[in-house]
């Protein structure tokens, strides 16, 4: 554990302050405090991590798009550093499984989900757990199988089911077996023994979220090996637990990175004074919290209008949000995420997250990246 | 429309509460927050019955609260449905004391020598253990003649005036910490008081008993008010203490108007003593004359969730990086488990150390000469979970500095 | 081919209430539903079980129906009733000499009434406006309809009738001027049926007159359009009316965990298609808020659109929706139009179904010759409930979970406290906002139930599930998954069944432009259509 650096600053003044922990927050306190910025990162909540996986498809966009390539680059060495590294790349798509059984098109997956595609001739087994009410292997199979034909894929799906112990008192459930992979060895041992006998005869085992909430790269891939067999572990109904592991990754590696947190607070207000943000108001105890900063990012999600008094704004060339006049709200404020969505379409929105998110703390940071709204 | 129907309204089911909730994680049969807060808060309006035990497992750490997106004041939710829960008679006799630290303060300080022997006596505990369900794993802080007075006028400098508020643990266990807190605040340019205080109702709150709560409240509310109006700031050392003071006062007292805004007033000027310090920092005021470091010392901060709750950083942990030798790491793994008189409780104990199992292994894993928090029974559960000793950080500020030091 | 005496079409409070009947007498009998129980006015009102306060001041026989029906539904059918009782509230704005009119009505046709001060009034009630000038007590409650309606057919289903949902009648068969039979189609399977009967009675409310112009008669019906919202959380424990003139937006009825506010009249051209404009809802939500200001913060669920079929014979003057009267008519089309073995029943309030349906099998009775008279006004439509399975449901499930299940399944608990007892992971929880547990969902899915469930909205009108806050988000696959693991559809049915039910719940709520819902709908939106990858179409359309 390296010592902190202990700056002689104000309390409570940053470099930048990042409003949001969704992806599009998390990208940009990464990439500013990667550019030696001191960066504060407000939140309430983990945004859509408690949603999905955090798979980023970019089908939609202008692959020419300046700083695209940039940071999926930067965003993929992130989730490395964090032990959730994504693989893929812009030039890729694969068909990654649903609970629905249907495929997602992706270009960028976290490496627990990126062997889901079918591959010629695979023998892919979809497995359940005895009692969960929210994964039926026999339903995803066939889907799958349905949808891999719709794609000439010709792999073979498989449906079979394991019992896992719960404790006493209880149902099967994602957040409970999630909770046990992370504190108790015995579970994950009895987890591998019954898999074990599937995985002997399959390539690929589909399986619901369940590998833990704050395990990584270590522990799944040392699964894995342990199985001989690859793992395409599904998000299923919130609380998804791999996206949750992505989130309580991505923000342990930000902490080591020297982010500080403030965690729960909504913000009362921004305090623009002349065009320039001083910083936010937050909403606690007993009297706001006053943080102060020379750059501000929104990356708190589509209902912001309230920070912003509730008038509409566009974003400007290097995203800065102006009003309807096109005056820029404050020269130091600058937005990314799904803040920035313009249509009820979720498609491509992580994708979008990670550019803005990006682009925008490079931006605080002075790095001159060259950004172009799609 | 009340606050907290809007709250109520806000909740989206999307269960970031259930994730961040220690007890879920360590103890999957317990519903978890999102149906005991919200969920059964629609059946109660109902009139449905939905009292069940399960209430009386929350921590009351408020992590829900925090992990809420949509600012669901869940923990107030479940805290409303342990007022009205049922108990049964040896919990309910228990619950009484445990929600009355100044009470039992006052008691077993009377002749403290005789009641921690007692304490200490293994067919005492093991009677406790039959009859009031306390479990005898655990080891009772030591009572003790309470030795904390305001400094006296003529030794006292000039300063600004702030008033102490000690809370039980300090004025009946841990009085020399009490004493440390106000050299502290001198020797950072304050002119302290002690606050002529009972306890601060946290206790009460947690075991069910909101009428006393409320009576804790209005009582401190009328020692305080002249104070805080004359300008003085409250400081607290204990984070529970601060929270209540901060937010629970003026839900207690919502019925009354004036008593309310007595509170709003008390809330607005309480300070966690190390938001007190870095507030000082900020004015160049705070205390740096640290004696040099003999050697380095690694220690771990624990962030106490009543602390988090609070909203006001991590000013401990920014203030002891500064003093050389100092090496310090941030746990960040979790609550405690302990929550005050919780892990007391028999039936509660297994909880309470599974829950703080994954503190005690980031402590083992960080190895530090000791751990620094600033509330006592977070101590008194990692020195209990892992042996290593437990430290306000209080004593490690005060430590530091060189002898003369002054402002 | 089959055979029955009386073919009843239309599956809502008053055609369910005819088979109960019927069955009670032993008249054999087929109830045509051409969708699920209760799809028209019966599933679309405030579900309020009306004291007579609302009518008492314009039209004393109406206001004595409900008087009297209101008594006999809480006894025959207490486990659809919520007694919450009633206020009638004098507000400030409204005319002090019509509350005298209305208290002295209600003396004269022996509604029950106690006048309360303001204080008193906002003691019971502490939402209602402050400046209120008092405020009158009446037995108002609130029905489940869809419990009523489930329970006159599962007790009529008990006594040898059959219900058949997703059965759209196409022809009525008449062979010189005599009712033959009816066919139908089965518009899930595509299958065709045919039932020979003597008598077919047209209950079918809003499509009454559609119906009867398969009979070659004429059945003129203006259709009015009421328009109700539902709000999250209760903001009163009693049904709460305005005291004045009848009008938008003036009863308040806690409905379950939730409340309903309604309503409007606009009249509309039909019972389908209906919409909803931003003007309406904001009307609703302004003269709400003048009876429970709380409203003007409540979080609005869903918006729904029912209509009240009016029927307006040719006597009638041009009076707007309101105005015609509530009564019901009885048409004996031998009578009016020569058709022998048509009867139609319209118009008339869910209050007032028991009574509708006892006058239309007095009638079918007489015809017939069957010399047994109504017995619904006291034979209780459930049994009692089953004390062991209820001690049995007390250790398997938490407190909450088995008050609702017994109220919902009476007698039926039993099945799914044995259902839980072979598979323990039965007992979870699956729509939490309405406490349904998977056994419950296995039951309406299955066939131990006269009344199976066949779509996913089916479900929820027999369980609640999906009614609450999250909109069937997070229940709704869970109960697709039942579906297919009960096999009622295979995958891709399941799929589509899915697919179908997030639209229907969607578009409830795609309406709601402001509120926490606007959030939990992007939620649900984003959830299915980017994370699983599914509807994005949908998805993609603003306002869909």
């Amino acid at each position: 554990m390296t010592r902190r650096q202990v700056r002689k600053v104000r309390s409570n003044h940053f470099d930048l302050i990042v409003a949001g922990a969704g992806i599009a927050g998390i990208t940009s306190a990464a990439a500013a405090a990667g550019r030696g910025l001191r960066v504060a990162l407000v939140s309430t909540g983990p945004g859509s991590f408690v949603l999905g996986a955090g798979c980023v498809e970019v089908q939609n966009m202008d692959r020419g798009m300046p700083s695209l390539d940039e940071a999926m680059g930067f965003f993929r060495n992130l989730t490395e550093l964090a032990g959730c590294g994504f693989r893929g790349g812009l030039g890729e798509v694969r068909y990654i499984p649903t609970i629905l059984g249907s495929f997602q098109t992706v270009s960028l997956a976290p490496f627990y989900m990126w062997s889901g595609e079918p591959e010629a001739a695979a023998q892919v087994a979809v497995v359940g757990i005895k009692g969960l009410s929210s994964f039926d292997s026999n339903f995803v199979a066939e889907r799958l199988v349905y949808h891999a034909g719709l794609l000439g894929r010709g792999s073979t799906y498989v449906a079979r089911e394991i019992e896992l112990s719960i404790a006493e008192g209880t149902v099967a459930g994602t957040l409970q077996f999630g909770n046990r992979f992370d504190r108790d060895a015995r579970f994950r041992a009895e987890l591998c023994d019954a898999l074990r006998p599937i995985a002997a005869k399959a390539s690929l085992i589909i399986l619901p979220g369940i590998l833990g909430l704050k395990s990584g790269q270590e522990e799944i891939e040392g699964l894995e090996k342990e199985l001989g067999c690859l793992l395409c572990e599904l998000p299923t109904l919130p609380p998804s637990v791999p996206g949750m592991r992505l989130f309580n990754r991505l923000e342990a590696r930000l902490r080591r990175a020297g982010v500080e947190f403030f965690t729960g607070f909504p913000i009362q207000k921004l305090q623009i004074e002349n065009a320039r943000c001083k910083g936010v108001l937050l909403d606690t105890p007993a009297r706001p919290l006053r943080l102060s900063s020379e750059s501000l990012i929104l990356a708190t999600g589509p209902f912001s209008g309230r920070l912003l008094g509730n008038h509409s704004f566009g974003v400007n060339g290097d995203l800065r949000p102006v009003d309807a006049t096109g005056a820029l709200i404050a020269e130091n404020l600058y937005a990314a995420g799904a803040i920035l969505r313009s249509s009820s379409s979720a498609r491509g929105g992580n994708a979008m997250a990670i550019l803005t998110g990006y682009a925008a703390g490079m931006l605080a940071a002075g790095a001159g990246v060259q950004y172009a709204q799609g | 429309m009340r606050k907290d129907d809007v709250s109520l309204d806000n909740c989206l089911k999307c269960s970031d509460c259930n994730t961040a909730c220690p007890v879920v994680t360590a103890h999957p049969a317990y519903p978890g927050p999102k149906r005991l807060g919200p969920e059964l808060e629609r059946m109660r309006r109902e009139g449905i019955e939905c009292d069940t035990d399960w209430v009386e497992y929350c921590l009351g750490c408020h992590r829900c609260d925090l992990a809420c997106p949509n600012e669901v004041n869940v923990s107030e939710l479940i805290a409303r449905a342990k007022a009205t829960h049922k108990k049964t008679p040896i919990r309910k006799m228990r619950d009484w004391w445990f929600a009355r630290p100044g009470l039992l303060g006052k008691l077993l300080t009377i002749a403290p020598g005789v009641g921690n022997f007692a304490l200490g006596l293994k067919p005492v505990r093991l009677l406790m253990s039959t009859f009031m369900k306390i479990t005898p794993e655990r080891t009772f802080p030591a009572y003790s003649k309470s030795t904390l007075n305001t400094p006296e006028a003529a030794t006292a400098k000039q300063g600004e005036r702030v008033v102490f508020f000690p809370g039980c643990f300090i004025k009946y266990n841990q009085p020399e910490l009490g004493c440390h807190v106000l050299q502290l605040l001198q020797l950072n340019g304050f002119k302290p008081e002690v606050a002529v205080s009972g306890c601060c109702g946290v206790p009460s709150l947690a075991n069910g008993d909101p009428e006393e709560a409320r009576k804790r409240a209005e009582a401190n509310v009328l020692s305080m008010i002249d104070a805080v109006d004359a300008g003085a700031r409250i400081v607290t050392a204990c984070s529970s203490c601060g929270h209540m003071i901060k937010t629970g006062f003026g839900n207690m007292l919502e019925g009354d108007a004036e008593l309310a805004k007595k509170a709003g007033r008390i809330a607005a000027s309480t300070f966690d003593l190390a938001e007190l310090l870095v507030a000082q920092q900020d004015e160049g005021k705070f205390n740096t004359q640290f004696a040099p470091a003999s050697s380095n010392r690694k220690l771990a901060y624990h962030a106490p969730c009543h602390q988090k709750s609070q909203g006001i950083g991590r000013p401990w942990y920014n203030l002891l990086q500064q003093i050389p030798g100092v090496e310090m790491e941030d746990l960040n793994a979790g609550c405690c488990g302990m929550s005050g008189t919780y892990g007391f409780k028999e039936e509660k104990y297994p909880v309470s150390m599974e829950v703080g199992s994954e503190l005690f292994a980031g402590i083992r894993a960080s190895n530090p000469q000791a751990v620094v928090t600033e509330c006592a029974t977070c101590q008194m559960q990692i020195e209990h979970g892992t042996g290593v000793k437990a430290v306000h950080p209080v004593d490690i500020l005060l430590n530091a500095y060189k002898p003369g030091a002054r402002i | 081919m089959e055979k029955t005496q009386v073919v009843i079409i239309g599956g809502g409070a008053t055609g369910a209430g005819i088979l109960w009947d019927l069955s009670l007498r032993g008249i054999p009998a087929i109830l045509l539903e051409q969708r699920d129980l209760a799809n028209g006015a019966t599933g679309r009102c405030h579900g309020l079980l009306h004291s007579g306060g609302r009518y008492v001041v314009k039209d004393a026989h109406a206001a004595q129906e409900c008087v009297a029906e209101n008594k006999i539904i809480k006894h025959i059918a207490p486990h659809c009733v919520h007694d919450t009782g009633g206020l009638f509230v004098q507000c400030r704005q409204d005319d002090p000499a019509f509350f005298e009119q209305w208290y002295e009505s209600c003396i004269k046709i022996g509604l029950p009434s106690d006048r309360l001060s303001a204080d008193e009034a906002l003691g019971m009630e502490p939402n209602l406006p402050t400046d209120i000038l008092g405020a009158f007590t009446c037995p108002d409650a609130h029905v489940d309809v869809f419990q009523l309606t489930l329970s006159n057919i599962e007790s009529a289903v008990a006594r040898g009738a059959q219900f058949k949902t997703y059965c759209e009648v196409k022809a009525i068969d008449i062979a010189g001027g005599k009712v033959k039979g009816v066919r139908y189609r089965d518009t899930l399977t595509g299958d065709e049926g045919y039932i020979g009967c003597e008598m077919v009675i047209n209950a079918a409310g809003g499509w009454a007159e559609k119906v009867a112009e398969l009979a070659g008669v004429e059945v003129p019906l203006r259709c009015d359009k009421g328009t109700l919202l539902i709000l999250n959380h209760r903001l009163s424990s009693r049904v709460i009316n305005r005291c004045r003139k009848p009008g938008d937006a003036d009863i308040l009825v806690p409905a379950g965990p939730v409340c309903i506010l309604g309503t409007s009249s606009i009249t509309v051209p039909g019972p389908e298609g209906l919409t909803v404009s931003q003007e309406e809802i904001q009307h609703l939500i302004d003269l709400g808020t003048e009876l429970v200001p709380a409203l003007a913060n409540a979080r609005v669920l869903r918006i729904f659109s029912g209509v009240r079929p009016l029927y307006v014979p040719k006597s009638a003057s041009g009076a707007g929706g309101r105005e015609i009267s509530r009564g019901f008519a009885l048409l004996d089309h031998e009578a009016l139009n020569n058709v022998k073995g048509f009867i139609s029943i319209v118009g008339g309030k869910l209050t007032t179904y028991r009574m509708m349906a006892q006058a239309t099998v007095n009638l079918v009775a007489e015809k017939l010759g069957v010399n047994v008279p109504c017995t619904t006004h006291e034979v209780l439509l459930r049994q009692a409930h089953d004390e062991a399975a209820l001690r049995k449901a007390h250790k398997l499930l938490p407190l909450p979970v088995v008050e609702k299940a017994d109220k919902r399944l009476g007698p039926n608990l039993a099945k799914i406290v044995s259902a839980i007892e072979a598979r323990p992971e039965l007992a979870e929880v699956i729509c939490e906002c309405e406490l349904v547990t998977r056994a419950e969902l296995e039951y309406v899915l299955g066939t131990e139930t006269s009344l199976p469930a066949k779509t996913i909205a089916d479900i929820g009108r027999r369980t609640r599930l999906g009614f609450g806050p999250c909109q069937g988000t997070f229940c709704g696959y869970k109960a697709m998954l039942a579906g297919f693991q009960t096999h009622r559809w295979n995958a891709a049915e399941a799929s589509a069944q899915f697919e179908r039910y997030l639209d229907e719940r969607w578009k409830g709520q795609s309406s709601i432009n402001q509120g926490k819902q606007v959030e939990q709908l992007y939620l649900s939106h984003d959830l299915f259509g980017v994370a699983y990858n599914f509807h994005d179409k949908k998805a993609g359309e603003e306002g869909a």
